[in-house]
Formats: structure tokens, sequence, C-alpha cells
């Protein structure tokens, strides 16, 4: 061994100590981890309508300055228009209707989309 | 220094190289692990999770075990919680972290992990969380770790509760029907 080689192990073996040393006392070794695993999932629609139960009344105001708007049943069902959720209502500016919905026993929510694109909601809560 | 003694003094400081990395790396004397099925502590923390249930069951919540149930959410539907106890189980003081893992990285199951909310709240020692302070609010695609408060010791508990909700707000069409899985990674790191 050239004496040259010998001064690279003598630095290499000074930097691998210095690791060693490094990780083998900051502390990560204390460490333990229990993972619990979790599932999210969104509800369907078919599932979201109900027939049974109660009928809730609902009254939805509407913004000052709107025009002629579309009301939908995103979940739950108008019970003068059972099956569908497609528009069941078109009314004028600053017009309020009382909307009747059988939701069940879930509760239901209304929603109204305004012509510039934006929601309007109303929860139906259950009965 | 003759060549012959660097050489000797290589040789020397080879072996006690070879001997310091071994002791170094191993990890075997100081690292403590669950998994669903196994658990291997020696020393240092442990982090140990229940429910109330299964606290009332004497049982430790085992990983495989979902915290809250999280099937058919709806917007606007009554949100989802649970308080869940930590537990040091080990023999010096720890601090607690809880962090997700496993996220989806994109898809509807991504998209939905952004418009639901996801609340953390340190409890401190309340087991009915009469008193708490919020950590994270938001979604749950967007957390990092999050620490709880203090320095829990060797035999205590601390309690966090965890609520899940869809805002109605983020009502989306295109979320009907996704799903999605992650972790709760709890953490105990000695302090």
């Amino acid at each position: 061994v050239s004496p040259r080689r010998a001064l690279l192990v003598l630095a290499a073996c000074a930097l691998l100590v210095a690791a060693a040393a490094g990780a083998g006392f900051s502390g990560a070794f204390f460490r333990d981890t229990d993972s619990t695993p979790q599932s999210v999932s969104a509800d369907t629609p078919d599932r979201w309508l109900h027939v049974s139960g109660g009928v809730l009344t609902a009254a939805s105001p509407l913004p000052e300055g709107a025009s002629a708007i579309k009301v939908t049943v995103k979940y739950g069902q108008l019970s003068t228009d059972a099956g569908t959720t497609d528009v069941v209502a078109t009314l004028s500016p600053g017009e309020t209707r009382a909307l009747s919905v059988d939701a069940g026993h879930d509760a239901a929510l209304l929603r109204i989309d305004l012509p510039d694109g934006s929601l309007f909601h109303e929860v139906v809560p259950a009965p | 220094m003759t060549n012959r003694r660097i050489q000797w003094l290589a040789v020397a400081a080879a072996a006690l190289c070879v001997a310091v990395v071994g002791v170094g790396f191993s990890g075997a004397s100081f690292r403590a692990a669950h998994s669903a099925d196994a658990k291997v502590s020696t020393a240092g923390v442990a982090v140990q999770v229940f429910t109330p249930a299964s606290r009332a069951a004497g049982a430790r919540t085992a990983a495989g075990s979902v915290l809250i149930p999280g099937d058919d959410l709806r917007p606007g539907g009554p949100a989802r919680e649970t308080i869940v106890d930590l537990h040091n189980g080990g023999d010096t003081p720890a601090l607690l972290t809880l962090g997700l893992s496993g996220l989806p990285q994109d898809g509807k199951g991504l998209d939905l992990l952004k418009a639901l909310e996801l609340s953390v709240e340190s409890c401190g020692v309340s087991r009915t969380c009469t008193s708490h302070a919020s950590l994270y609010d938001g979604a749950p695609a967007s957390m990092g770790d999050v620490a709880l408060p203090g320095t829990v010791d060797d035999g205590e508990h601390r309690y966090v509760r965890v609520r899940l909700s869809w805002p109605a707000d983020n009502d989306d069409d295109a979320l009907y029907g996704a799903a999605a899985t992650f972790s709760l990674d709890w953490a105990a790191t000695s302090s």
C-alpha cells in the first residue's frame, strides 16, 4: 500500500465515522410511527333519491337582480315531480317559491344555478 | 512519519471504521417500530393509538382500523369525527405528530380529497375534548405534518379530535361516486 493510498483510506474512514456518528446519535432512531388507514367515498346520486318518509318544505328566496333561473334538486326529489332531477321550476327575479322535497330520512340539498354560473345552495334538514 | 507507520495507521483506522460504522448504522438497539401484525420495541418511544371504543375494550387500535367512517359522504352532510387517544408507550418523553401518506396523486380520488375538509384539534389531556386548539383545518390533500403541542412523557396520553366533512360549497357533480384511501401516520419522536 502506497502512502498516498493509505492517506486516502484514512480520509475515507474519517468521513464514514463522522456519518455513522451523526446518524447514530442524531435522535432519528428514536421514532415510532403507527399508521391507520383511512378511506373516503362520495355517495352516488341514485342513492340520494328517497321517496319514503315525511315531506319537507323549503322556501328558497332568490337573490335580487337575478333573471330567470333554473332550480334543480341535487339529491332528494320534489314530491310533485317524482323522479326528475332536471329543471323543476323557472322563477322570476326576487320570487320566492315553496318547494316540497321528499327527502325520506335524509337531508336534501336544493341547488339553484344562477345565470352568471354561480350556485345557491339550501340544505333542508332531515325530519 | 515513515511510510510503514502510515500503512499501519491506515489498517488500524480501517478496522476502527468498520466497527464504528457497524454500530452507528445498525439501529437495532435504538429503534422501535409498529406494523399491522407485529411490534418490535426495544427502547426509546412507542406511540399507541386508541379510539374511545377500543380503549374501553382495553385493546390498542391496531393498524388496519379505520378511525373515521368516511363512506357515502355528501356535500353539506354532517361531519364525521372521532377522538383519538395517543399513548406514549415508550420509556422516554416524545413529541407527537400527525401526517398523511399514500394519497392518490391524480384522478377523482385526489379531487375528492381537495373538496373535503379535515379538521385536527388538540384536546391536550382532555379525553372528552372539552377544551381544544385547532392544529389544521383544510383539505386533506394539502395537509403536511402537524405537530401536537408540548412533550408527552412516557406513559402519558394526549387526545386529538379528527373531523372529516364535505362543505356544501365544494359540491361537484364530477365527484359523485369518487373514492380515495390514504393513511394517517401517528408518529412519536424522542424529544
